[in-house]
């Protein structure tokens, strides 16, 4: 159950048991009241009718008052009303106690009414009745309208109880998406609570939450940054050193030693920079360029370059829109891995209607280097023996530029998939020149 | 080239770093150059017009005259093929160098055998290529005489840069048919596919500023969305 229904029916049922007790009461009152007044008047009556009664008529006739009873030795007579509705237990009570006026009210009978009677010692016992049904009416109404006020009270509790615990809800809504905008990285949002109640200082602590939260991520934002501008700072600044260490080698005699060093410095030349290249892949800074050309020429140019004997599994022809440069990348390092450590035959795939292009060989496939192939350092890392071990973070980095994804696995061998992006499909044909010389 | 000492080709080398200079240097001269070395743009200004060289090297990154401004004082008086040594994550100064009126560039750190084919593939551009087609072809206003290296636009003889001219000799050989910028870049220049697309459409841009009436609105060198660039032989009614 909400909030928002819990404390709306507490405040309907608080309401109803208010309004209810006071209705209660306030119509006990008016019953006793109303009793009361009976009585005093019935008193008052068969006091008259006693004193009428006592007087006698010359000749010892005795007079009955209208609306009176009278129950003498010799029989009872008067009013028939009266007479019906006379409870047993007031005809004994007046008859036991002489001289004293005695009521009591039969407010369930079918007519309700409050009976009064007296002894008169010597002549008989005198009753009156005086009629309830009047202020029985009015009891009902007041009944009705306490009723109604008891309802209405209830109702506008609830009311007032959904408009309340909204107001509460909204604000407690507001903390919650908050919190919701800071988890998705959101770190400016704040709330901004007015007053000073508990929901106010709770959207003031996760303010101060968010801003702790903020400062501390962009420390790490910035320390982040700093070490990457170091980094490519340090490669930038290796340049003109490995520049002059490669230009100078190339100036060794090709003896034993000189080849050693020669081979060195270009590694060493190699290895920053492809760094270069994954700094610059990781920060998000590469954009691709898309042009057409035909992909079974770049596929067939750089396989007969880098690794002649994969046997080549591709269709007619097949022009994509891409970047031709960074996908001759991609194929490069698949192909120098396969080739480094992988064993042959290689087959290399070009699927038109995936739009993939898949290097497989037959060694003995990635192994553990798979598991970690998610984390982009983890690749970068994990040397297969021979090259920098970067190539495969760069082949996969520049898929994802291209817009594609690189997918490895162990299937009989080392397999690698660059699945291009749907874009890359070119549906006009353009008329274009057969294959170039190279 | 009137007074030549030797018969190898003369380039102008500019870089700051001593090193670089000096090892390079020895690589080109012991690889069939001659090289006039020099270490600030000044100086290389300098060595550029007292030695009349066929071509010249330039760090982009100097002190003081810097190798874009070089490359441009260059052009503005020459049409040898100029080659910048960039670094590559240099962007901006790659294509500032090619619209300043550069060939082609070479990225550092670079091997010096690289380095001396793409010399020497800039040099073989600027070489007459007779390889038995037609000698001199028409296309509109433009007429291209292979035999005398020559290019005229309504008979005003064209200064193009040895690349340019390999480039419009390559379209006018393909007259209406579009070419791609991986055809060009491996025609003209000599590159795979990793070439730097970007050189043939700062050099196609150079070529129309040339050639076209209108270098905004292109009447002979179209371009074609997506694929690259086609010579259009314009209507006998325009």
């Amino acid at each position: 159950m909400s909030l928002r229904v819990r404390l709306a029916l507490a405040i309907a049922i608080i309401s109803a048991l208010v309004a209810g007790g006071i209705s209660l009461a306030v119509y006990e009152r008016s019953v006793s009241d109303r009793v009361n007044r009976a009585r005093d008047t019935a008193a008052r009556q068969v006091r008259t009718a006693a004193s009428i009664v006592r007087l006698r008529l010359p000749g010892g006739a005795m007079v009955t008052p209208a609306g009176s009873y009278v129950v003498t030795n010799n029989g009872a007579v008067g009013d028939a009303l009266v007479a019906a509705g006379l409870p047993a237990h007031l005809r004994v009570r007046v008859a036991t106690t002489p001289g004293r006026v005695f009521t009591d009210p039969d407010l369930d009978a079918e007519s309700p009414a409050v009976y009064a009677g007296t002894m008169l010692p010597s002549i008989g016992s005198v009753f009156v009745r005086q009629s309830f049904v009047a202020d029985e009416q009015e009891l009902s109404a007041l009944r009705d309208a306490l009723i109604r006020l008891t309802a209405g009270a209830t109702v506008l509790g609830a009311l007032l109880g959904v408009l309340v615990a909204s107001a509460l809800s909204r604000r407690l809504r507001r903390s919650v998406t908050l919190a919701r905008r800071l988890a998705a990285g959101d770190l400016e949002a704040r709330l901004n609570p007015r007053g000073r109640d508990e929901i106010a200082a709770l959207g003031h602590a996760l303010d101060d939450m968010a801003e702790a939260l903020g400062a501390t991520i962009r420390e790490l934002d910035d320390a982040a940054e700093r070490e990457r501008s170091f980094s490519a700072d340090v490669a930038h600044e290796l340049r003109t050193p490995i520049t002059g260490l490669v230009a100078a080698s190339a100036l060794l005699e090709d003896t034993p030693e000189g080849v050693m060093v020669k081979e060195r410095a270009r590694a060493l030349a190699y290895l920053i920079e492809e760094l270069l290249e994954v700094m610059r892949l990781g920060a998000g800074a590469e954009t691709a360029l898309a042009e057409q050309f035909d992909l079974l020429r770049l596929v067939s140019d750089v396989v007969r370059e880098r690794l002649p004997d994969a046997q080549l599994v591709v269709p007619e022809s097949l022009r994509i829109e891409s970047d031709a440069r960074r996908l001759q990348r991609v194929l490069v390092n698949l192909l120098d891995n396969a080739r480094r450590h992988g064993r042959a035959p290689f087959f290399v795939v070009v699927d038109a209607q995936a739009l993939t292009i898949t290097v497989r060989d037959s060694g003995p496939g990635f192994g553990l280097f798979l598991e970690r192939a998610g984390e982009r350092f983890a690749m970068a890392s994990r040397t297969r023996g021979g090259g920098t071990g970067l190539g495969l973070a760069i082949a996969e980095g520049q898929s994802r530029v291209l817009g594609g994804e690189l997918v490895l696995r162990d299937d009989g061998g080392a397999v690698a998939m660059l699945r291009l992006p749907p874009t890359a499909r070119v549906v006009v044909d353009v008329q274009v020149p057969a294959g170039g010389s190279a | 080239m009137a007074m030549m000492e030797s018969h190898l080709p003369r380039l102008v080398f500019v870089e700051d770093d001593p090193v670089i200079r000096r090892a390079t240097s020895d690589y080109l001269t012991r690889n069939g150059f001659e090289v006039i070395a020099a270490e600030d743009g000044e100086a290389g200004l300098l060595a550029w017009r007292e030695s009349d060289p066929v071509l010249a090297l330039l760090d982009v990154m100097l002190p003081g005259m810097d190798g874009v401004a070089l490359c441009r004082a260059i052009r503005a008086e020459s049409q040898i093929p100029v080659i910048l040594l960039s670094a590559r994550s240099d962007p901006i100064d790659v294509v500032l160098g090619l619209e300043a009126g550069a060939d082609d560039y070479v990225t550092k750190p670079f091997e010096p055998a690289v380095l001396a084919a793409r010399l020497r593939a800039a040099l073989r551009r600027v070489a007459p290529s007779a390889d038995g087609r037609v000698a001199v072809e028409q296309v509109g206003l433009l007429e291209v005489d292979r035999e005398g290296y020559v290019v005229t636009r309504a008979g005003e003889p064209l200064a193009l840069t040895p690349t340019e001219y390999r480039l419009l000799v390559e379209f006018v050989d393909n007259v209406g048919i579009a070419l791609d910028r991986a055809t060009l870049l491996e025609r003209v220049w000599g590159y795979g596919w990793a070439g730097d697309t970007r050189l043939v459409d700062v050099h196609v841009q150079r070529l129309r500023a040339k050639i076209e009436e209108d270098p905004a609105a292109p009447e002979l060198v179209q371009t074609v969305r997506g694929v690259g660039y086609k010579l259009v032989r314009p209507s006998e009614d325009l």
